[in-house]
């Protein structure tokens, strides 16, 4: 097992990692379900202002003073956005653009200014950390020796994970209707200011991890993933965090095994993670997705070749021909152009064999018959099609030579009972054409010499 | 400040018995978007147990009187009183329903997660809805004919459905008088059946209800009485005599140039902002 080559520095930044991730992830969702992904983005590197004059004031890495330093950058970022937004009439994502690339720039410019490099600060630090290295540096507690990063991470996530125990429902009625929360007397400006808070924090707890633009990824695309997985809020934030885990230790493992760095080789697999999920989710994936659309394609594929074999029997049953010959493989494909998209003969091919596998259809000598059960669904199909040209006849008016397309369509999604009702109502038994309707499951009339 | 705003104290505050407050007054309101006035001094006042129907053209302000009422929007000048007391001393005597567009429906909760939200406001900060209220908000949702679709995502269901989801968490509200914005906006027949029965078991609770509505058409079957609006009040009393042809072509006939022409000329002359008092 080379690849689970574990020793005790890689599990010291794996543990680092997935603080961080997992951190970033839960409070993360609350942005993304804002939208307000590119408000995390901004405050992540506005915050570092505040790091730095942390710094300069306390002189370490003293956390109180980091924090307080970040959540002053961070609300400071959020309100002045808003107030370009508000009081200046700037767009918001202008007035974002604005605010945090100067704050950010004006943090590194502190930097080289106050001559801060020696105490890691440097700007390629700054923009994406270093996992490696930070977990190195270890601290004690109990004759147990840990990643010190752990303490900062520990705290930002029992900050976020109590910040969301305890606004739970603030934080879900003033994201999903801010209007109705502001006349319940729930201040949508007071959650605002909480959830970005918590964001700056978390920011400048991943911060030395991570830098200031890898963390973004940490807090959207779990967020992002877990919304494709699920329709529900708790388990989005649940499942964030179980991603967020996944990719951190993928990404530690993938960086040890290649030798990559580790911070953005973690961002990486965060984002092939979201890939896969943006294809093969349950629900909102393409795949399914495309699923769906080939199998209802299918369906209405095998209901025309249906309705088609139905109308080749009824006609001569109508000429008072006997024997009542099948249709032929060339007749039916050439009725299959609608949602054929294997290929109109290939998509035929499939659906007689599925009809035939159903027992709905029979191959005889002559060409395909339809079976009892075969003609029982067909008469459905008739009936729903020429319902519906009798209701747009007779209500709307439509012309006669208008009715055929628009009842092809409609045909596959009428339900019996709605079908019902439009014939309660017009009461003819016969189609605008005056082709019989056919009213129950086999009628008389229409039934087959089979051979 | 920050958990417990003053005023929401007294937002339970008893109502005196036996009073003769309205349970809307309106005075001599004046909103403005930015340096343009939208509502020119609003003078209106509601009867208990009444269905209102707020009725003009589109850009009349309905919607912003709506806002107004319910503090989501600063005036100018002028006040609004429930029951006697500003908006914020009487929240929980008031229920919402806004614009079905207001919100994005692919939001991640099920119709019995925004039903619950009703009651947010009574249950005060941090604390979590109970199994009784859950309860509660499964009664709201029968009371609208919603009860198979509680655990429904809100984007699976119709637009009717929607509305009905948003009416059914204003009845979770629990409130005294009910403000709507264009309930029976595009929704189903079966949708405007229904809520058209909830605002009258309402009225028969001696609720008071103001809705924006749309469809000329069904005024007078719904609504005890009418605003008539354009930017001013054209027209106020009971439908039987507010509803009138003459006040109709002076509500959606020639435009109210003199109106328009003034808030121009106080947004051009460069007036000071008086959307913020």
């Amino acid at each position: 097992m080379e690849w689970l080559n574990l020793d005790i520095s890689t599990l010291r930044t794996m543990a680092v990692a997935v603080a961080a991730s997992a951190s970033c992830a839960i409070i993360g969702c609350f942005l993304v379900i804002r939208g307000m992904s590119l408000l995390g983005d901004a405050i992540s590197h506005a915050v570092l202002p505040g790091i730095v004059v942390a710094f300069l004031l306390a002189d370490g890495r003293h956390p109180v003073p980091l924090l307080v330093g970040a959540i002053a950058a961070g609300i400071l970022t959020t309100f002045l956005t808003q107030s370009l937004h508000r009081r200046a009439g700037v767009q918001t994502d202008a007035g974002m653009g604005v605010v945090f690339t100067a704050l950010f720039a004006g943090g590194v410019v502190m930097i080289s200014a106050f001559d801060l490099t020696h105490v890691d600060l440097d700007p390629d630090c700054v923009l994406f950390g270093d996992l490696g290295v930070a977990a190195l540096r270890t601290a004690r507690f109990g004759g147990f020796e840990f990643p010190q990063p752990l303490i900062p991470l520990g705290i930002a996530f029992g900050l976020n994970a109590a910040l969301i125990g305890l606004l739970w429902k603030e934080l879900k009625i003033t994201s999903f209707d801010p209007q109705l929360a502001t006349t319940l007397g729930i201040s949508s400006t007071i959650v605002h200011y909480a959830v970005m808070s918590a964001v700056s924090c978390t920011a400048v707890a991943a911060f030395e991890s991570v830098g200031s633009i890898l963390v973004i990824s940490m807090l959207i695309v779990p967020g992002a993933t877990a919304r494709l997985l699920t329709d529900r809020l708790f388990p989005m934030v649940v499942i964030a965090a179980g991603a967020a885990t996944v990719a951190a230790v993928a990404g530690i493992l993938i960086a040890g095994h290649f030798d990559t760095v580790e911070a953005p080789t973690l961002s990486v697999a965060s984002g092939v993670l979201f890939a896969i999920t943006v294809i093969a989710a349950p629900r909102h994936g393409l795949l399914a997705a495309w699923i769906r659309r080939l199998l209802l394609s299918l369906r209405i594929v095998a209901e025309d070749v249906l309705a088609r074999v139905y109308r080749h029997q009824e006609r001569q049953r109508v000429d008072g021909k006997l024997p009542i010959l099948g249709l032929t493989f060339r007749g039916l494909s050439e009725s299959v152009r609608e949602g054929a998209i294997l290929g109109g003969r290939n998509t035929c091919r499939v659906t007689l064999w599925i009809l035939g596998w159903r027992g709905l259809l029979t191959h005889s000598s002559s060409g395909y018959l339809l079976t009892d059960a075969g003609l029982s669904r067909a008469a459905d199909l008739i009936r729903s099609h020429r319902a519906w040209e009798v209701y747009l006849r007779e209500n709307l008016g439509v012309a006669l030579d208008h009715l055929h397309e628009p009842a092809h369509r409609m045909e596959h999604f009428l339900t019996p009972e709605l079908t019902q009702d439009i014939l309660a109502d017009a009461g003819d038994l016969l189609d605008p054409h005056g082709r019989p309707i056919p009213l129950d499951a086999a009628p008389s009339g229409t039934e087959v010499d089979r051979p | 400040m920050l958990f417990s705003s003053p005023t929401a104290d007294s937002s339970n505050a008893p109502l005196p018995d036996g009073a003769p407050l309205p349970p809307i007054e309106v005075h001599d309101l004046t909103v403005a978007y930015g340096r343009k006035p939208v509502l020119w001094d609003i003078d209106l006042e509601f009867n208990e147990g009444e269905l209102v129907g707020v009725v003009g053209p589109n850009g009349a302000g309905k919607s912003t009187l709506i806002k107004a009422m319910l503090d989501l929007v600063p005036s100018a000048s002028g006040w609004v009183r429930i029951y006697g007391e500003p908006y914020a001393a009487r929240r929980k005597q008031v229920g919402y329903v806004p614009q079905r567009e207001s919100v994005d429906w692919d939001f991640p909760v099920n119709a019995r997660d925004v039903v619950l939200m009703g009651m947010y406001g009574r249950l005060g900060w941090f604390r979590r809805p109970s199994r009784k209220d859950h309860h509660t908000a499964d009664e709201c949702l029968e009371k609208v004919e919603m009860s198979a679709y509680g655990d429904r995502q809100i984007s699976q269901l119709s637009g009717g459905q929607q509305q009905r989801v948003f009416l059914a968490r204003a009845l979770a509200q629990d409130a005294r008088i009910y403000v709507m914005d264009e309930p029976f906006a595009g929704v189903d027949a079966a949708t405007e059946a229904s809520i058209v029965r909830v605002l009258r078991d309402l009225r028969a609770e001696g609720k008071t209800v103001v809705a924006v509505h749309h469809d000329l058409q069904t005024v007078e079957e719904y609504f005890d009485s009418l605003v008539l609006l354009n930017l001013r009040v054209v027209a106020n009393g009971p439908t039987s005599e507010v509803f009138t042809r003459d006040n109709l072509l002076a509500t959606y006939g020639g435009r109210l140039t003199i109106l328009d022409r003034a808030a121009e000329a106080v947004r051009r002359g460069g007036g000071p902002r008086i959307d913020r008092p």
